[in-house]
């Protein structure tokens, strides 16, 4: 587990080398997201040499996240009273954005430019 | 005084596992999949803090430790990715139209609505990236001067919306493609719309899976055009 960790973990380090070096405006997180799934699709890296690894953290993602919600208590006055306005536009949104995702696929598979799928 | 008694970094990451457990056992015992250990942890350590008065602070030299491996995590994604790379490759217009539209979708009535009720811009900001997966969420956050944290409790309920409304939505629109599905409810809710995607199917699930880190390096860009063209 510890190999596999060392894995992730160093295409992570030398993720945040590439950001800073390039001053690239992209996370380094995701700069390793990337850079894992052109080592695997190029056979560098073996699935099995980081799946047991990344089944775990992905698993529980939720629980390294709750820290940061935490946070939250520190900067609600920001919302100056309007909370529960923000929600109200996030749930209008959510129900947009799922319609029109839905809608535009549905359009392309219809008008057949959606490539080669039979469905 | 009492505060002391916290000031070490094993009681924020003993606090947070404890939580995060306890959350998991409401769930399971409940069997209400919306109660997320996100939530209920959330609001019991928030609870014990307020209660016994300790120092935020305090419980963040813990909590940092725990939240370090959201970026392990988020590299992680690439996984799920490569597992469906190959139904990826057949779609892939598809696919990468679809999620294009449904942030951009998100993006735009975020923004106007925003505007339209006098939302401060710190506010707007932190929303903007509120439909990808709170880990890659929080780095496009805190890249574009939001207020990470806003963002992230704006995930969870954007996620929790996504599970409630997708399946109706998919029915009164009548769409039944399990690959729209899936990639409808990866994008819009990630983490949380995943779950309601495995609930509906096997492909709904892996192109749910596989539309939330292509949803995030999307998500990455546009924000990155939006800032350069308003600021």
């Amino acid at each position: 587990m510890i190999k596999q960790f060392s894995i992730i973990i160093s295409i992570l380090a030398i993720s945040y080398m590439i950001e800073v070096g390039l001053n690239l405006p992209i996370p380094a997180s995701i700069i390793g997201m990337i850079l894992l799934v052109i080592l695997l699709t190029t056979r560098i890296i073996k699935l099995e040499q980081v799946e047991k690894i990344s089944d775990m953290l992905l698993k529980d993602i939720t629980l390294f996240i709750i820290p940061l919600s935490i946070g939250i208590i520190d900067k609600i006055h920001l919302f100056e009273g309007k909370f529960l306005i923000a929600i109200l536009i996030l749930i209008i949104s959510t129900i947009v954005s799922i319609i029109m995702t839905g809608l535009i696929m549905k359009l392309m598979l219809a008008t057949n430019i959606g490539g080669k799928n039979d469905k | 005084m009492i505060n002391e008694l916290f000031a070490n970094t094993a009681f924020g990451v003993a606090l947070t596992l404890v939580a995060y457990e306890i959350g998991k056992y409401i769930q399971r015992k409940t069997g209400i999949k919306l109660l997320s250990p996100l939530i209920t942890g959330t609001i019991l350590i928030i609870g014990l803090l307020l209660l016994l008065d300790i120092d935020y602070n305090n419980y963040k030299l813990g909590g940092d430790i725990v939240s370090f491996f959201i970026a392990p995590a988020t590299v992680s994604f690439a996984i799920p990715l490569y597992k469906n790379i190959k139904e990826i490759r057949k779609n892939l217009l598809l696919i990468l139209v679809g999620i294009t539209g449904g942030l951009i979708t998100g993006l735009v009535v975020t923004i106007v609505l925003c505007e339209v009720f006098g939302v401060s811009d710190i506010v707007t900001i932190s929303m903007l990236p509120k439909s990808v997966t709170g880990a890659i969420g929080f780095s496009i956050s805190e890249m574009i001067g939001g207020v990470p944290e806003i963002t992230l409790v704006l995930i969870s309920i954007q996620g929790t919306m996504g599970y409630i409304v997708g399946e109706k939505i998919f029915r009164v629109l009548k769409i039944e493609n399990p690959i729209i599905r899936g990639i409808a409810l990866g994008t819009n809710s990630h983490v949380v719309g995943t779950a309601k995607a495995m609930e509906l199917g096997e492909t709904e699930g892996a192109m749910s899976s596989a539309a939330i880190p292509m949803a995030g390096v999307i998500m990455v860009f546009l924000v990155y055009v939006l800032m350069k063209i308003f600021i």
